[in-house]
């Protein structure tokens, strides 16, 4: 950094530090208000923490999961599924999305089916397969790529149309063949298209799973929140809950991690 | 000195659902070696299609392009296109951006390579070899767009309004900087435009164009001195000549 700033330009500095500062700070104080208070109330009695919990109740409640040996158990049931989903709705969304672009008569042929498969709540095909593929890890799965796959294929779809025609002309006047054309101008013109949809599929995946694991399961936090909910132990709902969120922001962070990657090794 | 580009006799007609039109209608052109040729016209009147034909991007319904004695029939790397934007590519440096054209051809000698940064550096784009397209005005990213042109050491450069989206003083500096690079490399140039001041001010020959269907309607040779630059013609007597007889032959 340059140390011969005017004393102006050094005030803005440490105003814009000093801002994003209290920016944390006020995030931090607020997760400790919201716990500390709900905490506070249901020790005082206020509210019924039989049916709120509490955030010690949530601890306990974790704590006894891990004594029983079936934290783990259950958290990485789900992370699995949830982990497959993703990886083969990512993978086979993007491929197909791929063939939609690469033949446009299929493109137009396939396009209403499309639309109908995207607006149909996929959850009402749940019945479908636990008929079809059996209950069990499978079938939730199957019910998360369900849900992910329809979204990936047409948000890769659209960043791949949306390259400007102008570059396709440019590119094709350069003398590029189809496939240069791909894994030089479209691929890449469209990473970030394809990295905010795999944002939202992570998201879409839990979904799924959790949807999956309602529906049939004998194992993972949809099972526990399920569970919990029948014999009102809320403490175990409350508890699948906070990992849940807990485990969705890292494979978000991880995401996030990977398009930053990404970008720096473009701009070298 | 033999014809680069000869144009001969050309029709194009477009089909959509409604309707088919008859954009351009037997247009004979040719153009000299080295020579800087501009098309003017009312819009519409097929200027865009003429470079569309000469890349090789539309086949002619009628007629036939020819680029050094070849006939073109389909995308060639004969001819070279300039677009009204720069279309870089922001997550390739301006080294890769320019080299673009030589790395799809597989043409990336060290002899091509050095003639790329040599170009750069000659037309003070040295110092951005490996800075991103972000990075750079409007004005600089067109040059670059320009050298990404010349990289690949085309016969032609069609230049499709590539200085209409700058603003008023960039347009004036660019397209200097444009008319002289071109003429130092001793490259024959299309250039598509309705600004009649630009075509006068950097052409040999100006072209007028009808309304759709498109043809030729006259030919304006002008006998500048060759050493004057776009600049100095603005200031000659002879440009506003020019620039009414352009202006007349379009009403």
């Amino acid at each position: 950094m340059k140390k011969d700033y005017s004393k102006e330009h050094q005030n803005y500095l440490k105003k814009q530090k000093i801002g994003i500062f209290i920016t944390h700070l006020s995030r931090i104080l607020l997760l400790f208000a919201v716990f500390g208070i709900w905490e506070l109330v249901a020790k005082a009695g206020i509210v019924d923490p039989f049916i709120t919990s509490s955030p010690s109740r949530i601890i306990k409640a974790i704590e006894e999961l891990y004594l029983s040996g079936s934290l783990f158990s259950h958290t990485w049931a789900t992370l699995l599924e949830t982990i497959l989903a993703f990886s083969i709705s990512t993978m086979a969304g993007f491929l197909i999305a791929l063939l939609l672009y690469s033949i446009p008569p299929i493109r137009k042929i396939l396009e209403p089916y499309l639309i109908v498969l995207n607006s149909l709540p996929k959850v009402a095909l749940g019945p479908l397969i636990i008929v079809w593929i059996g209950a069990g890890t499978k079938a939730i799965v199957t019910m998360g790529v369900l849900i992910c796959i329809i979204v990936t294929t047409i948000g890769i779809l659209n960043g791949f149309i949306g390259v400007e025609e102008e570059k396709l002309k440019l590119f094709k006047t350069l003398g590029a063949n189809k496939l240069q054309v791909l894994t030089k101008l479209i691929l890449p013109a469209s990473f970030p298209t394809i990295i905010s949809v795999l944002k939202i599929n992570v998201g879409l995946a839990w979904v799924g799973v959790i949807m999956g694991e309602y529906l049939n399961s004998s194992a993972g936090l949809g099972f526990l929140i399920v569970y919990g909910g029948q014999i009102f132990k809320l403490d175990l709902v409350m508890a699948a809950i906070i990992i849940l969120c807990l485990l969705a922001s890292i494979m978000y962070f991880i995401i996030a991690l990977f398009e930053y990657l990404v970008n720096k090794k473009r701009n070298k | 000195m033999g014809n680069v580009l000869s144009i001969n006799n050309v029709s194009q007609i477009y089909h959509t659902k409604q309707n088919e039109t008859l954009a351009l209608s037997n247009l004979t052109l040719t153009a000299n070696e080295g020579e800087f040729i501009s098309i003017v016209g009312p819009s519409g009147c097929g200027k865009t299609t003429i470079l569309s034909l000469i890349a090789g991007l539309i086949k002619p319904t009628k007629g036939s392009v020819y680029i050094q004695n070849k006939e073109i029939s389909g995308p060639t790397t004969l001819a070279s296109y300039m677009f009204q934007k720069d279309n870089l590519l922001e997550w390739l440096n301006i080294y890769k951006n320019v080299t673009i054209g030589l790395s799809l051809q597989h043409k990336n000698t060290e002899t091509n390579k050095k003639r790329v940064i040599e170009l750069l550096e000659k037309y003070g784009l040295g110092d951005f070899i490996k800075s991103y397209p972000q990075e750079l005005s409007g004005g600089m990213r067109q040059r670059v767009a320009l050298i990404r042109t010349l990289a690949t050491n085309p016969d032609i450069l069609l230049l499709d309004e590539p200085f209409s989206a700058l603003d008023y003083q960039t347009r004036l500096n660019v397209q200097n900087d444009v008319f002289n690079i071109i003429k130092r490399e001793r490259k024959t140039a299309i250039l598509v435009t309705h600004d009649i001041n630009e075509a006068v001010a950097m052409s040999d020959k100006i072209i007028v164009l009808s309304a759709r269907p498109g043809t030729v309607k006259c030919e304006v040779h002008l006998s500048f001195s060759a050493e004057l630059s776009p600049e100095d013609r603005r200031k000659e007597p002879l440009f506003y000549e020019f620039y009414n007889q352009i202006w007349e032959a379009l009403k």
